[in-house]
């Protein structure tokens, strides 16, 4: 499947697929929720899908909080960090054969993205001046730390395979078998660095309880949904990115090639989201072991391995 | 204009579906156990749930009747929700339920308008309105709410607060020079009317911020009134000091060793106590799933089910906790607690009965083997959850937080949540213990000579303190308000 790019006026569907995305994965994450299933047999069962939009309702008629001496321009800049980080890493991603920026150098690009996260989620909890914040920034740098080397590697795979950073010569290199066949550990630490952007599941100490909230602890109303926001649109920019490079992006029989993408894409997020009902948190300094000592050798491993087969096939 | 009323019109809309989601702040005193739990089986039941923090509530609850300081600490949480907000207390259990549910009818009523536009603290101004200029400019000038809602609990009394309601809204690049040398030179103002926080060398040997950061009394999943007064650099606890905020009025005797209630069973009452443990120290952990069923057996057992029925589901949930290979990661190593020190201060019951290598991993196993022989039908060991009373006749809950505090330095805060989860002192029986009401007449005389003494005021233990995040923080949320308040 060729991937072209789109024009201009694309940017907006895009984006409301992003949007649309995130709300499916805050849809699912509701569902899956026994938690609020209630304790003592009063159960509220019904209606669990439609708590984000619940939520949202809440959020959008919540003040929005000021705090002491907050540093109001970098908790901005924090605060809106993770949902243009997620809507610029989704200009990149194919949705069947079209993709809103065709960058030759797509993949980097992802990447540069999602570096300048340590910056936002950093400086989202360093803006309200304010101590649990403070710490939940802390932990999101200390993991990152942890998850971006062996994410960059993870990215380098797809790329050596197809001999091309453009993620839809990377789509097309994948006719006929996916990346994610034949290089598994490469799409598990993608996977595994997709929720670490997402600030999900296991690596969620820097939204923690045991720091009330980290750095959502001083975020109200707009900017808590624009922080939450943020945070499913990575996991579905991140879920897109996932299929186009190790799924075969829109490939498959009978559906066209957006339906594919899309339907791959709910898969792995619905895949990302039950992570969280199974695992409990990672500290940080354990995420930076994982990901040093066994992540980081693995996908090595697996580079090499990819880099072999590139060579001998000539 | 126009925009304002569509605002508000949007708002009226969006009133009602905002309120089937409550997020309750739940303030527990301490000797409240038994209205905690109404609170948390009647919040699930209408499908609220449990804020991590003020800003995130709506609705904040008190169980139990507060001290005066547990009633400054609620104050100053009440002051940091943002609104639309509501409040109430609820005394007995019975309460719990149908305060809440009158409770909510009031979070999307006309008065939320009314009482926002009243309010006299610092969301007297809120951001939106900084970004259009001057309309309430002079609105708020003239009741001086915001002036006056810093002095109020953020504690620094009076003065430079003219000048700071200047800064907030100017240009704030340079003030806050956190890297120029005026670390803490005692009596400087700071623009914020914060204080710099001290340097000193941390474990590496770099030079950090200090900052004092009393951790409760109000935290999630943290022991009801329990403060510990930490040192931080960065997120590492240098020191700590533990405390019982003392409870108003007579305290009754401790909800988990109580053996009047003849509904529930004493084993059945351990299981659940122990249930209870688990849960919180496995929403600490971050694993919400495990500590809802936790807390799903724990209700059913107090609700007074048959005791085989819930062994049946607590079967498999035990093993699905005990197999977690990553949450063992998680909590092992911490907070070991050799037999030595366990003997030396005084702590019985299931933390010295864990394995070596007694860390936070062993005591929550044992609390799993407890939970099942009490299930079983077995008898209680030590006639208590915690253990027995220590020779001194300090209750048990009071080793256990000896041991929290001794070995709190040198930890992340996480690590220190899950320490003191592990342990769980249980601050009904040191807020119910004899000696404290003396201790607290003695702590307001002279000042505290060891970590046992309960009543030192400190003014507003808040939930954080702003400011410190800059690592200029003076700790005004330890510190704060005191004076306001005296």
């Amino acid at each position: 499947m060729t991937v072209t790019g789109a024009p201009m006026w694309a940017v907006v569907p895009a984006a409301a697929v992003l949007l649309v995305m995130a709300l499916a994965a805050a849809v699912l994450d509701a569902v899956f929720d026994t938690a609020a299933a209630g304790g003592g047999g009063t159960a509220v069962h019904g209606r669990r899908w439609s708590r984000p939009l619940v939520e949202v309702a809440r959020l959008m008629r919540q003040r929005g909080r000021t705090t002491v001496e907050p540093d109001r321009l970098l908790w901005r800049i924090g605060t809106a960090g993770p949902l243009v980080a997620a809507l610029l890493m989704a200009a990149v991603v194919p949705v069947g054969g079209t993709v809103v920026a065709d960058l030759p150098v797509g993949i980097v690009w992802f990447n540069a993205v999602d570096v300048t996260l340590w910056a936002a989620v950093w400086l989202a909890g360093w803006g309200p001046n304010s101590v649990y914040p403070l710490i939940g920034g802390y932990r999101f740098v200390a993991q990152a730390l942890g998850y971006e080397l062996p994410l960059m590697f993870a990215l380098t795979a797809p790329a050596v395979a197809a001999g091309s950073l453009s993620v839809g010569e990377v789509v097309r290199a994948q006719q006929g078998l996916w990346f994610a066949v034949w290089m598994p550990v490469a799409f598990v630490v993608f996977l595994g660095a997709v929720a670490a952007l997402g600030v999900w599941g296991p690596f969620s100490s820097p939204v923690g309880r045991d720091a009330a909230g980290g750095v959502l602890a001083e975020a109200a109303g707009v900017d808590r949904l624009l922080l939450l926001t943020g945070r499913y649109a990575l996991l579905a920019a991140g879920s897109g990115m996932a299929v186009a490079l190790f799924l075969g992006g829109g490939a498959g029989p009978w559906l066209p090639g957006w339906a594919w993408s899309l339907l791959k894409t709910l898969a792995v997020l619905a895949a990302l989201v039950a992570l969280r009902r199974r695992l409990p948190v990672l500290r940080p300094e354990r995420i930076v072991r994982l990901g040093w000592l066994v992540a980081l050798p693995a996908v090595l491993l697996q580079l090499l391995v990819v880099s072999a087969v590139v060579v001998a096939k000539g | 204009m126009g925009l304002s009323t569509a605002l508000r019109n949007l708002s009226g809309r969006l009133a009602a579906p905002a309120a089937r989601v409550p997020h309750v702040l739940l303030v527990v005193c301490p000797g409240a156990t038994a209205v905690r739990l109404a609170a948390e089986v009647a919040v699930a039941g209408l499908g609220g749930r449990l804020a991590d923090s003020p800003t995130e509530a709506d609705v904040l609850l008190v169980a139990g009747e507060p001290s005066q300081e547990m009633r400054a600490a609620t104050d100053v949480l009440w002051g940091q929700m943002p609104g639309p907000r509501v409040r109430a207390e609820a005394t007995r259990p019975q309460d719990a339920e149908p305060v809440l549910r009158a409770l909510l009818p009031v979070l999307t009523g006309r008065g939320q308008e009314a009482e926002a536009t009243q309010r006299d603290d610092e969301w007297g101004r809120d951001e939106e309105e900084d970004g259009h200029g001057g309309v309430h400019e002079d609105n708020h000038g003239g009741h001086g709410g915001e002036q006056r809602s810093h002095g109020g609990h953020e504690g620094h009394g009076g003065h430079g607060d003219e000048q700071r309601s200047h800064d907030r809204h100017g240009d704030h690049g340079g003030q806050e020079d956190h890297d120029g040398g005026h670390e803490g030179h005692g009596g400087m103002q700071m623009p914020g009317g914060l204080m710099m926080a001290d340097r000193a060398e941390d474990r590496d040997g770099l030079k950090l911020d200090v900052l004092h950061v009393p951790l409760g009394p109000v935290l999630p999943d943290w022991p009801a009134g329990l403060v510990v007064d930490t040192v931080l650099q960065g997120d590492v606890v240098q020191r700590a000091e533990g405390r019982v905020l003392p409870s108003a009025g007579p305290c009754p005797p401790p909800f988990w060793q109580n053996d009047d209630d003849h509904l529930v069973a004493p084993e059945a009452r351990t299981a659940a106590c122990h249930l209870d443990s688990l849960g919180r120290l496995l929403a600490l952990a971050g694993w919400e799933d495990a500590a809802a069923g936790a807390r799903r057996l724990r209700d059913r057992l107090l609700a007074g089910e048959p005791v085989d029925a819930v062994r049946a589901d607590f079967g498999p949930w035990r093993r699905r906790v005990e197999r977690s290979r990553t949450l063992r990661w998680a909590t092992d190593g911490i907070g070991v607690l050799t037999p030595v020190d366990a003997a030396r201060l005084g702590v019985s019951g299931p933390a010295v009965r864990a394995r070596p290598p007694h860390d936070a991993t062993a005591r929550w196993l044992r609390w799993l083997t407890e939970t099942e022989e009490a299930l079983a039908g077995g008898k209680v060991p030590d006639g208590g959850p915690r253990g027995h009373t220590a020779p001194d006749g300090s209750p048990p809950s009071r080793g256990l937080l000896d041991v929290a505090v001794e070995l709190a330095p040198g930890l992340e805060l996480s690590a220190v949540r899950l320490l003191v989860a592990s342990l769980d002192p249980d601050p009904d029986e040191l807020a119910a213990a004899p000696e404290p009401g003396r201790a607290w007449e003695e702590a307001e005389k002279e000042p505290r000579q060891s970590r046992h003494d309960h009543g030192e005021h400190r003014g507003h233990e808040e939930h954080r303190g702003h400011g410190e995040g800059h690592g200029q923080g003076h700790g005004e949320g330890g510190h704060g308000g005191g004076g306001g308040e005296r």
